[in-house]
């Protein structure tokens, strides 16, 4: 079947389909004549990404996995496209190693292309330019640059097509380039920091591999330095000119010692020849990086830490990874939890360094660190700053506990104007005193705090302000999942979602006459071995993540959806889907009832009591970041 | 003149919070202890469901969580009138009791313990240094919290708290095991306790300002009347009022560089009526901890009971010293836990105003709530580190002006600060919630 085709491709007749954004991807398609038509579809809006024609390809995704297609491609001529599955690709390769050169040349062209976009909207934006190059984000203002819905969308959609969880898939990355490091001659090379290890238009003709220390890769631009990327153990650079053979399109100096080892051309050209896998780790490569740029363009708040992270961030299990907590409008219940038992703190800090947590050690500064753990919302401006501060200093950041990841209790006050809270607490305390500490006697009428300078209008999560890389939801969340994850960082577990809802776990049984009456609190005859929905209580446990071994449940106190949409509402909620109409829906239909019947007790959960459902319509959708 | 500005951050407490010391060249201007985080709970909880108030609330704080459920707790049952069972409100005073014991050992051996024993890395260095010491410290935080867990169903904001009753079945087999907790966190401390006698000498550093009245201010709910006590320094008893007597009593002020509300006595005025609340102001209840004649008998029992034994490092003994009473306390509720009674029906439609005091374990712990009709429409809260908050501001003013010179703070100045602070265990979370 695959060699039907042969060398001579499929026709396509004007206007055909080739296939659409979200179809399983299993092949790549060479134009060997006519055009076709890139496109992708927002808020149900067609947008055309770009215009392919003649010798260019397209759907390169599926040569490396079977994820779903990140656009539709159609024709817009007739044309005759060349289908490529992997199997088919590998074997071609094998005898005419240049398929693969031709097709990473062309991949550097589009990275050309595109940096060249964002340097020309950077060189127009002078507020972007500004915090790019200084990496200071003085003049930072989010409002100005937040699309949290359609940004986060394309975002999360992107990152879900296209990144395979991390862990297994990288460290696969990195024992392969060891492999090619096996025919590299050259002993590793050392480089003390500060020093530049090229420059743009260098001639460039080799690439390297970075075994220890930071490197910063940077442009010149009109307007100074631009930091592209800052890289660590386990990455690469220096690949485009390498394969291009041109010259080099950004500089390269060493942030802090570091040891490289580096690749020529020559060898590189071994490797592919010698086994075919390699110039697919090389295209995996081009493409992580295209893609690093695409979403770059896309959003430029965040590029600077989303071209940090070109490819995934990845540990080696001998080196001692760092770490810091930080905390922000919390409880301090997530912090404590550490503190429980010797073993799960060493488990946690078992070959791992802490470098700050104010909560138990002396360390009040911010310092870089290969992970940073954040717990609690974003409310305060200093919480912003430093917030910022802890992303820029870190290569993974994880959203430990609900007030993170979501927004948690301190979001139910996003429901009310900053003016209005500041009222209900201090309003009433004004005291003839207050001048002895204070100096002076308040203006009538006038909180003269500086506290409405000092907080945010509203409550953020974190991914509302930065990039967080790991979500770990829970009130409190469970130590076990942060060290899990910590194993999967170092590459020595791989990634077990919970797929399940809490009900999967919880002790209770589901009982199937109904009940008449609905409520949102358990009643006085609440039996303990019934499922509380089926004793006519709103519980939100099966439309909430499993992981925390159902506690409130067992215990007697409905499910609040701590632990966030399960799976199933999220991919209900990326459909358009609103929250509300999700739960109302499934209740319904759990309950066996009418949805106007539920409507008010329904309410009343939502918004007259704790339900974390309610918290924020716009959840993370990117399920392979949720542990 | 030049003046400087000294500003760091507060480590090893809970929370958000800068010191903020003004130096000019050889005079203290200013020093304050700022806390810098607010959420705004008595609006967002207002309005919802009573039921799920207390579980709400209790996010204000992750350290002393059940005591905010407790308080919250009682405060709906006393505003609709719901006459709870004894068994109910044992269970509820052994659940804050094991949590006086987490947050207590928190505080002494986790956050603490780097001021005496030295530990830039706090808790991550020591515990690779002394591991036999911070596995006791361990593995007492760890019973104490599974004591609250086995009442709780969860170690922090637990789930079974409801007004008028427990929301689970407490098996025999429970209440064996929880006996048997509370016996072993009663001798790992007798164990701590005997061998911090042995190296126990106050270095008396830390004093308190001699020009300033400080007044002790205690709940107590078992004693034959409820209500607040406030005692002066030696102990003796200035004067008592009943829970609806306190919002007459005590009132708050607001300063323009903390978010944490001051309070005080309000027959004193400020600054005389200022308090100060926590573990050594329980140690003067005539029920409180060195009312025990055991603890009385004991080595750093005798030194707080001296005249001259009351100082600012008697927190750290009096911590010691409560959790080992909350053990014993925990041991004497279990041994005569009431029997099982079918709990009273809230009258939901109901309205009225309720008090929610007790000792939570860095001190008095106030929740006023206003019930309608099943709703909570209005909270007043009145948390520990509020009434300690604007102690610890004078403080660290008295001590900046001591241990400055050449605008600058002495490394010893720098090292006290901290730790007064830390004596005081604030809350920061519960400060400003």
């Amino acid at each position: 079947m695959e060699n039907d085709f042969g060398l001579f491709g499929k026709i396509y007749e004007k206007g055909e389909i080739v296939f659409r954004q979200g179809d399983p991807g299993d092949e790549m398609y060479i134009i060997q004549s006519g055009a076709v038509e890139v496109s992708s579809r927002h808020d149900g809006h067609k947008v055309v990404l770009t215009i392919l024609e003649k010798e260019d390809f397209f759907g390169e995704m599926a040569l490396l996995d079977r994820s779903p297609r990140s656009a539709t491609v159609a024709t817009i001529t007739r044309s005759r496209l060349l289908p490529l599955s992997r199997r088919v690709f590998l074997k071609k390769v094998a005898y005419n190693p240049d398929i693969v050169l031709h097709v990473l040349k062309a991949l550097t062209r589009r990275i050309d292309r595109m940096t060249g976009q964002i340097r020309a909207m950077i060189d127009g934006d002078a507020e972007l330019r500004e915090l790019m190059i200084t990496g200071e984000h003085t003049t930072w203002n989010p409002t100005h640059f937040c699309r949290p819905e359609r940004g986060g969308d394309r975002y999360a959609a992107e990152k879900s097509s296209g990144t395979p969880p991390s862990g297994g898939m990288q460290s696969a990355l990195a024992e392969q380039f060891a492999s090619i490091l096996t025919f590299v001659s050259e002993p590793p090379e050392e480089v003390d920091p500060g020093r530049v290890i090229f420059e743009q238009g260098d001639d460039g003709s080799r690439m390297y591999f970075i075994e220890q220390g930071t490197v910063e890769i940077y442009q010149a631009t009109r307007n100074g330095n631009l930091c592209l990327a800052l890289l660590g153990a386990g990455d690469f650079f220096g690949e485009m000119s390498l394969i291009a053979g041109e010259p080099r399109s950004a500089s390269a100096k060493a942030h802090s010692s570091v040891r490289l080892r580096s690749i020529r051309r020559k060898d590189m050209l071994t490797g592919i020849r010698s086994d075919p896998e390699t110039g697919l780790l090389f295209l995996r490569i081009l493409i992580d990086r295209l893609r690093v740029l695409t979403r770059a363009l896309e959003e430029p708040q965040r590029s600077l830490t989303t071209l940090r992270q070109a490819v995934l961030p990845k540990f080696k299990t001998t080196d001692k990874i760092s770490i810091g907590f930080r905390s922000f409008s919390s409880c301090g219940g997530c912090t404590a939890m550490l503190v429980r038992s010797p073993d799960e703190l060493g488990r946690i800090t078992d070959n791992i360094r802490v470098r700050y947590c104010p909560m138990l050690m002396d360390q009040e500064q911010i310092l870089e660190t290969d992970i940073a753990v954040v717990d609690g919302a974003v409310r305060t401006r200093e919480d912003e700053k430093k917030l910022i501060e802890v992303r820029r200093k870190s290569r993974i950041l994880v959203a430990w506990g609900t007030c993170a990841a979501f927004g948690g209790l301190p979001a139910l006050a996003n429901a009310f104007e900053l003016e209005e809270l500041i009222e209900e607490t201090y309003g009433q305390t004004i005291d003839p005193f207050s001048y002895y500490l204070k100096g002076k006697i308040p203006e009538a009428g006038r909180h003269d705090f500086g506290i409405e300078e000092h907080l945010l209008r509203k409550v953020r999560k974190l991914s509302d302000v930065v990039k967080v890389d790991f979500y770990l939801p829970g009130c409190p969340p469970m130590t076990h999942r942060l060290e899990n994850l910590l194993l999967e960082l170092k590459g020595e577990q791989l990634f077990e979602g919970n797929r399940q809802i809490v009900c999967s776990e919880c002790p209770r049984k589901f009982k199937k006459a109904p009940t008449a009456t609905i409520g949102v609190f358990p009643g006085e005859d609440g039996s303990e071995s019934i499922c509380l929905l089926s004793l006519g209580t709103l519980c939100m446990g099966f439309l909430t993540r499993g992981g925390c071994t159902a506690t409130c449940t067992a215990g007697g106190l409905p499910c609040w959806g701590c632990r966030g949409p399960s799976d199933t509402v999220i991919k209900k909620i990326s459909r358009g889907e609103s929250v509300e109409e999700v739960m109302l829906h499934v209740l319904a239909r759990r309950l066996k009832k009418s949805e106007s019947e539920i409507k008010l007790p329904f309410h009343t959960l939502r918004f007259k009591s704790v339900s974390a459902l309610g918290f924020s319509a716009h959840f993370i959708k990117d399920v392979s970041r949720i542990r | 003149m030049t003046t400087k500005l000294i500003l760091k951050k507060a480590t090893r407490i809970e929370g958000n919070a800068d010191i903020h010391i003004e130096l000019d060249e050889n005079r203290l201007k200013s020093a304050r202890f700022q806390v810098l985080e607010f959420r705004g709970f008595e609006k967002f909880v207002s309005g919802r469901r009573a039921e799920w108030v207390p579980h709400m609330i209790s996010r204000i704080c992750g350290l002393c969580s059940t005591a905010h459920q407790v308080a919250g707790v009682r405060a709906i049952e006393n505003a609709i009138g719901l006459e709870v069972d004894v068994r109910t409100r044992q269970i509820r005073e052994i659940m804050v009791l094991g949590e006086w014991i987490s947050s207590h050992s928190l505080s002494y051996f986790f956050l603490s313990s780097s001021d005496f024993m030295g530990a830039e890395g706090g808790i991550f260095e020591l515990q690779k240094n002394y591991p036999e010491t911070f596995d006791e410290a361990f593995s007492l935080r760890r019973t104490a919290m599974d004591l609250v867990q086995l009442f709780g169903k969860r170690n922090t904001h637990a789930v079974t708290l409801a007004p008028g009753r427990f929301l689970n079945t407490l098996e025999e087999t429970v209440l064996t095991e929880a006996k048997k907790m509370a016996a072993s966190v009663k001798q790992k401390l007798q164990t701590i306790i005997a061998k911090v006698s042995e190296r126990w000498e106050p270095d008396r550093e830390i004093e308190f300002p001699e020009d300033l009245k400080v007044h002790f201010v205690a709940y107590c709910d078992s004693c034959d009347e409820n209500g607040f006590f406030v005692f002066d320094r030696s102990g003796r008893l200035v004067t008592r009022f009943s829970d609806d007597e306190f919002e007459e009593n005590i009132a708050e002020m607001r300063v323009d560089w903390s978010l944490s509300k001051i309070p005080y006595l309000q027959q004193l005025g400020f600054p005389d009526g200022i308090m100060l609340v926590g573990p050594l102001s329980r140690s003067f209840l005539e029920n409180g901890f060195l009312a025990d004649p055991e603890i009385r008998q004991l080595e750093i029992g005798k030194t707080l009971l001296t005249p001259s034994g009351v100082t600012l490092e008697s927190y750290d003994a009096c911590r010691l010293l409560e959790m080992y009473w909350a053990a014993k306390r925990i041991e004497t509720l279990l041994e005569n836990i009431d029997k099982d009674e079918s709990p009273p029906k809230p009258d939901w439609e109901a309205a009225g105003l309720g008090i929610g005091a007790l000792e939570a374990p860095r001190g008095l712990l106030i929740h006023k709530y206003r019930v309608n009709r099943g709703y909570v429409d209005k909270v007043r809260l009145l948390v520990a580190t509020q009434f300690n908050n604007v102690f610890i501001n004078l403080l660290i003013t008295d001590l900046a002006q001591r241990h400055s010179c050449n605008g600058k703070l002495t490394e010893k100045g720098n090292r006290l600060i901290g730790r007064c602070i830390r004596l005081l265990d604030p809350c920061l979370s519960c400060a400003t919630h």
